[in-house]
């Protein structure tokens, strides 16, 4: 067992961007990212959610949610526009201190244009601007919107 | 006999106040539907075909709701039932509401329910229990077959009180932290299976009590129920 343990490729694995481990020292890059991300998006998310009703079929809000960027340096999109990944997770139901509920992955994925200001977020197979998130209806962004040059081509053909 | 017939009163008296508070906070939470903002629920559902037919079919759909729920428990009251002309027009709108506009709003927004086709089926379900009961409900009032008409809108009101036991067993599950799509389903079919059940057995009961005098013709709408399970006004005449 404890071979086989050693010998797996995932027992000393780096931490994946869905493993919920951040890197180990965020690049400044990615600082300002999960800034811009957490000012824009989750803050105000979050006070929309309290003012939301409970009493509906709608999902429940988050008791807490934490940003993940997913990208050390930014990617270029089609136009030349730097972006970078992020991911969302959050918590859900009232938990005690001691017994905290464990973390939902993935529950929003985006990316972020740190030159623009702009913050993205990923619904069905489109990308929308983050406003939608909080009620704006916000129509779907440029195809090139959040994918990498090479994927958008690769995409477009 | 006499404990349970005195527990009867208060429990359905809670109810009733259960549904009539559930129904008020389901339409005041549905405000956000007519805003310009997208409502979370809106927003979580996105993108869908034809979007705008969808909300249209939203929002005709909890208009609707908003008159036939409280329609319904208005129904069930002494005070409206005493009153024969206002029972009954109360019930034509209430009816109305429900067959035009509640019954096939939903049926629509049934196709893109949360958790797939378990949640389509049902919504479906439930929404053919009540066009279902409602018109048999219409049919047995006309016919002045008033225990199966007890019957039958007793179904249309336990389905739609499925809109406020689920917002409820949502909120619980949440606070349990069950899985989500787990507690949907859950929290749609159990009020669903659990009140056509409900209806069934207190109408089972009703009717053996009653048995063998219940089956009642146009020719003779009498009504041979013992005093206490008489709808009021006919409780007051028999001096109950």
């Amino acid at each position: 067992m404890l071979a086989l343990l050693i010998c797996s490729r995932t027992t000393f694995a780096e931490p994946t961007a869905a493993s919920g481990a951040a890197p180990a020292t965020p690049t400044a890059e990615a600082r300002a990212a999960e800034a811009l991300v957490s000012r824009d998006l989750v803050q105000p998310l979050a006070v929309r959610e309290t003012k939301a009703s409970r009493f509906s079929r709608a999902r429940m809000p988050a008791q807490e949610r934490r940003v993940r960027i997913l990208d050390d340096h930014a990617s270029k999109d089609a136009q030349g526009n730097g972006f970078v990944r992020f991911s969302i997770d959050a918590r859900y139901g009232f938990h005690s201190a001691e017994a905290e509920a464990p973390w939902r992955l993935d529950t929003i994925t985006g990316c972020a244009y740190l030159d623009r200001s702009q913050v993205f977020v990923k619904k069905g197979d489109e990308y929308r601007p983050a406003a939608f998130l909080l009620g704006k209806n916000a129509r779907a962004a440029a195809d090139t919107t959040c994918q990498p040059e090479r994927a958008a081509v690769a995409h477009a053909s | 006999m006499r404990l349970r017939f005195r527990l009867r009163t208060p429990v359905r008296a809670l109810v009733l106040l259960l549904l009539a508070a559930g129904s008020a906070a389901i339409t005041a939470g549905s405000l956000v539907y007519f805003g310009e903002d997208l409502a979370p629920f809106v927003v979580e559902k996105l993108p869908l075909p034809l979007e705008d037919v969808w909300m249209l079919a939203l929002r005709v759909h909890v208009v609707a709701a908003a008159i036939c729920l409280p329609g319904c428990v208005a129904l069930t009251l002494g005070v409206v039932i005493r009153r024969r002309r206002l029972h009954r027009w109360l019930g034509r709108v209430t009816a109305a509401a429900a067959l035009l506009a509640l019954v096939p709003s939903g049926l629509y927004l049934a196709w893109f329910a949360k958790g797939g086709l378990p949640s389509t089926v049902g919504f479906t379900l439930s929404g053919a229990i009540v066009a279902a009961g409602m018109i048999q409900g219409i049919r047995t009032a006309r016919a002045r077959r008033f225990v199966e008409h007890r019957r039958w809108v007793l179904h249309v009101l336990a389905q739609l009180g499925v809109a406020v036991a689920s917002r409820a067993m949502l909120f619980g599950f949440d606070a349990a932290g069950v899985d989500e799509q787990l507690a949907y389903l859950v929290s749609l079919w159990l009020p669903v299976a659990g009140g056509f059940g409900l209806v069934e057995l207190l109408s089972t009961r009703t009717r053996t009590r009653t048995a063998p005098s219940t089956r009642r013709t146009h020719e003779a709408p009498v009504d041979a129920r013992p005093a206490d399970l008489l709808p009021y006004d006919l409780r007051r005449a028999h001096g109950g």
